[in-house]
């Protein structure tokens, strides 16, 4: 091993735990190891409950005040967990940066795209405006946008899912991060735009020379992705190798963790094609549901002569 | 907007109908007129008592004598103080002009106040500070408006360093326009404070726990998360998604200001409504009573209007179109 | 039983677009399409969280089950709407406790069998509905639907975020369920592995109307444009193909 080696990301002996309100002491993560180095991506392949979320926020050091840390955390040799507020901050989203699942709950929905992005920048940067005009340009037509002005006068509830996601994706790399920590990014997105912005983040991490933490519950996203994966299970990391390594692991739950097939047809689900008559009652000749001509539109309201839906109503 | 607006307005002036009428049948309601005290004076003989009720028109029915008034207030002419025998709203325009004197820079400087201090007492959460935040708040709360101005007038009294009431002093009124400005505004001094203190603590709570909620969203740490300043994420972050309870409080806290200060106004003889109004509820003067209840209720439905504009102005979400950027 | 909503004025987005189908009882349907096709406002309309301007809902319950909810839908993210301050206990005996069938004791049998039969510790019901995590708090949301005894289910992405092995445990309760009690499905959602193996139809919809609608075996076939977008990125992103080496 070359002595000079030095992994951009090195989590040793992390444990985290949380404070109930009653007291009690719950184990998200026990002791977890992790390295990434420069340009890798790592995927954390967990359920929900497998303590993948308390790994990004302790990287960020944005656990909740009830968290109880242990280990070591560094970043290109810095110490994480005793840096400065200073350090934090050029660390956060200047070297190190985070997108998450719902990217409407991740975006300031009273503050406009740009204010949001110019924000950041402005955190890590100081430029004139036209030099930050020009970023943004550069990076709101990066992450696919046609029409960046458009976006960054634009406020969040004006978005679609997939533009939000493309907006928090610009926010985070604006400044040019050298890793991204990913959280379920594309859990909250229907398959198209899931297809697309797993598109996206594989163009940005060649083009930006990005290494990623990929976190996902889904393994069919990592494999085009992913050089490595860490398989998280209750807090623990049980597995860890690339995909097809993995999938020949000799552990059940980690092969059915990454085949559908195997977990679902190996229970007994019957295929849907073989289910008869058997579940059908004699009585019900006619269907337990029937739809006739629906139709629904969505009222516009005025309110101060601007249209807006009812609240409570929303098309989807 | 506009429409909105119109439509807003149009309610105001519904609601001061009502409360006139409202007004006008409380009076009735009430066990005497202007003239019952002259009864006590037994040299009045009880023609002269009647003529001077044809001539003030209080013998007329109460039904008519309010569609009287109505008709001439549309015109501006708000109907003849009994007491002062002047038009009321040339009785009542500079005595409005003195109380908004003093709500206007109180409410400006207790929300200059309140803000940045609710602000950082919800950022700086230690067990010391918030403790002196709610045992503090508390104190304010409960203390009486009119305590309060007691308290400034024996302060007033016993130090002599302060003006213990009125405007101006007596010789400021002749002399050149900026001593005189100097003077009110030293007269000025205890009862705006009084003022301060009374509506500080509402502002600071809500404050407080409206920023403490933002602070625990998704957004605000995604913020955080990117390394955003403490100041850019307090004041414009936290503080902006945070506005919407606070400009709601921003309405209500004009009527509280109001109200606290014809209180504060009658203790410290300041020539503001509160001692006209006092005076003309206790002389019967029928005209001067509505007519400063209407005053008072325009500036809170002005106020109120104000509010809700300030809302679509500072909330993209009110307002805006749901459709989709498309790009 | 029967159900029929009609009528009223229509405005400016259309959400749905005369939609017809039927469901035949003890099966299951899977809807399938992009975000803002109609799938969840079809959810509600048909659970009755929502008021057709046109057309018609029928249920056809049987009557024995009457005195419990016919239909029970689960929302998207159904595990943020349960009340965090409940209890485990509370979330699932809920319904049991509104229906009024049971006392307390069997109340409290029934919800435990429930929680374990989604994959949760029956020994944690006296936990917070906070304290679980996300994925705990989806299935404690499955479980509630099903102590409500529906004869129609509607899920709408419930068992979205779940590792696989919870995915399979889930898909066999359901199916047994199935066939032992007749429960129909109506299951929304973008995963088609999961759909190939739980529904027999697919309904195919796009900007509030059905485009297609299909058995599941043939999806993978179809030829309209919006059946084929979701297939091809279905296969992105579900890595469907793969197979275990043999």
């Amino acid at each position: 091993m070359d002595s000079t080696y030095a992994p951009l990301l090195r989590v040793a002996g992390l444990r985290v735990a949380y404070r109930t309100a009653g007291g009690a002491r719950v184990s998200a993560l026990r002791s977890l190891d992790l390295e990434v180095a420069e340009r890798e991506v790592v995927g954390v392949l967990g359920a929900s409950g497998s303590g993948k979320s308390s790994l990004t926020q302790a990287v960020l050091r944005m656990l909740p005040r009830n968290a109880e840390v242990e280990g070591q955390i560094s970043f290109r040799r810095q110490e994480i967990l005793t840096a400065g507020s200073r350090e934090l901050r050029n660390l956060r989203g200047g070297e190190i940066a985070l997108i998450s699942q719902e990217p409407a709950l991740a975006l300031n929905p009273v503050l406009s795209i740009g204010r949001q992005i110019d924000d950041v920048l402005n955190a890590h940067r100081s430029l004139s405006s036209q030099s930050r005009k020009e970023k943004f340009q550069l990076m709101l037509r990066d992450v696919g946008f046609p029409d960046p002005d458009r976006i960054l006068r634009a406020y969040p509830h004006q978005l679609s899912g997939g533009q939000r996601q493309r907006a928090a994706i610009a926010q985070a790399l604006i400044c040019g991060p050298s890793l991204l920590m990913a959280d379920e990014p594309l859990s909250a997105l229907d398959t198209v735009t899931q297809a697309e912005i797993l598109d996206l983040l594989t163009r940005l991490k060649s083009q930006m020379n990005l290494a990623m933490i990929f976190i996902t519950h889904n393994a069919g996203v990592l494999s085009a992705l992913a050089d490595r994966i860490v398989v998280l299970r209750d807090g623990e990391p049980i597995a860890s190798g690339s995909l097809p390594q993995l999938r020949l692991s000799s552990d059940p739950y980690v092969r059915g963790l990454l085949c559908p097939q195997e977990n679902l047809f190996s229970s007994s689900a019957k295929p849907a094609s073989s289910r008869g008559a058997g579940s059908r009652d004699e009585c019900s000749a006619q269907p337990i549901l029937r739809v006739r001509n629906l139709s629904k539109s969505f009222v516009q309201k005025k309110v101060f002569g601007q249209s807006v839906f009812c609240k409570g109503t929303r098309p989807g | 907007m506009i429409t909105y607006l119109l439509r807003r307005i149009g309610h105001g002036i519904l609601l001061l109908f009502g409360v006139s009428l409202l007004l006008f049948f409380l009076q009735q309601a009430a066990p005497a007129d202007f003239l019952t005290d002259m009864r006590l004076n037994s040299q009045i003989s009880d023609q002269t008592m009647a003529a001077l009720r044809a001539q003030y028109g209080l013998d007329q029915s109460v039904p008519v004598r309010y569609l009287h008034w109505v008709k001439s207030s549309i015109r501006g002419d708000l109907g003849i103080s009994f007491a002062y025998n002047v038009p009321v709203s040339g009785l009542i325009w500079p005595r409005i002009q003195h109380t908004v004197l003093l709500t206007g820079p109180a409410l400006f400087i207790s929300w200059l106040i309140a803000v940045p201090l609710g602000v950082l007492a919800a950022a700086n959460r230690k067990p010391w500070i918030d403790r002196l935040f709610a045992g503090s708040t508390s104190l304010f709360l409960s203390v009486p408006d009119i305590l309060l101005a007691l308290l400034a007038l024996l302060l007033a009294l016993s130090s002599g360093k302060f003006p213990a009431g009125g405007m101006s002093s007596s010789s400021s009124s002749t002399a050149i326009a900026s001593s005189h400005v100097r003077d009110v505004m030293w007269h000025m001094l205890l009862p705006v404070t009084a003022l301060i203190i009374g509506s500080l603590a509402p502002i600071l709570r809500q404050v407080r726990s409206s920023v403490m909620e933002v602070m625990d969203t998704t957004y605000f740490r995604a913020a955080e998360g990117h390394g955003l300043g403490r100041f850019t994420l307090l004041f414009r972050h936290a503080l902006q998604a945070a506005a919407n309870p606070l400009i709601t409080l921003f309405g209500t806290s004009i009527a509280t200001l109001l109200s606290t200060s014809l209180l504060i106004e009658v203790i410290m003889s300041w020539p503001g409504m509160g001692p006209l109004f006092l005076e003309s509820i206790q002389a019967r003067d029928l005209f001067v009573v509505i007519g400063s209840v209407m005053f008072i209720t325009v500036f809170l439905l002005a106020g109120n209007l104000i509010a809700d504009i300030l809302l679509f102005v500072f909330d993209p979400r009110i307002g805006n179109p749901r459709t989709r950027v498309d790009a | 039983m029967s159900r029929k909503k009609s009528l009223a004025k229509a405005f400016s987005v259309r959400a749905l677009d005369q939609v017809e189908f039927a469901l035949e009882a003890g099966t299951t349907t899977a809807i399938i399409g992009r975000s803002g096709s109609g799938k969840s406002t079809l959810a509600r309309c048909i659970a009755g969280f929502e008021k057709p301007d046109t057309g018609s809902v029928e249920i056809h319950a049987k009557e024995a089950e009457k005195s419990s909810r016919a239909v029970q839908l689960i929302f998207q993210d159904a595990g943020s709407a349960l009340n965090p301050r409940f209890t485990a206990l509370d979330v699932v005996a809920e319904p049991m406790l509104i229906s009024g069938q049971l006392n307390a004791a069997d109340r409290k049998q029934r919800a435990l069998h429930l929680m374990a039969e989604v994959g949760l510790d029956p020994e944690s019901y006296l936990r917070k509905a906070l304290e679980f995590s996300g994925g705990q708090r989806q299935r404690l949301a499955v479980a509630r639907a099903l102590a409500a005894n529906p004869q129609l289910l509607i899920m709408d992405e419930s068992l979205a975020g779940l590792d696989l092995p919870l995915q399979a445990q889930m898909l066999r309760l359901l199916l047994d369920l199935q066939s032992l009690h007749g429960l129909s499905y109506l299951y929304i959602s973008h995963d088609l592995n999961f759909i190939s193996l739980f529904a027999e139809n697919v309904i195919v919809m796009d900007q509030g109307r059905i485009v297609e609608d299909l058995p599941v075996s043939m999806l993978a076939q179809s030829s309209h444009p919006a059946t084929q977008a979701l297939v091809a990125a279905g296969e992105r992103v579900h890595a469907a193909g793969v197979e275990v080496a043999q």
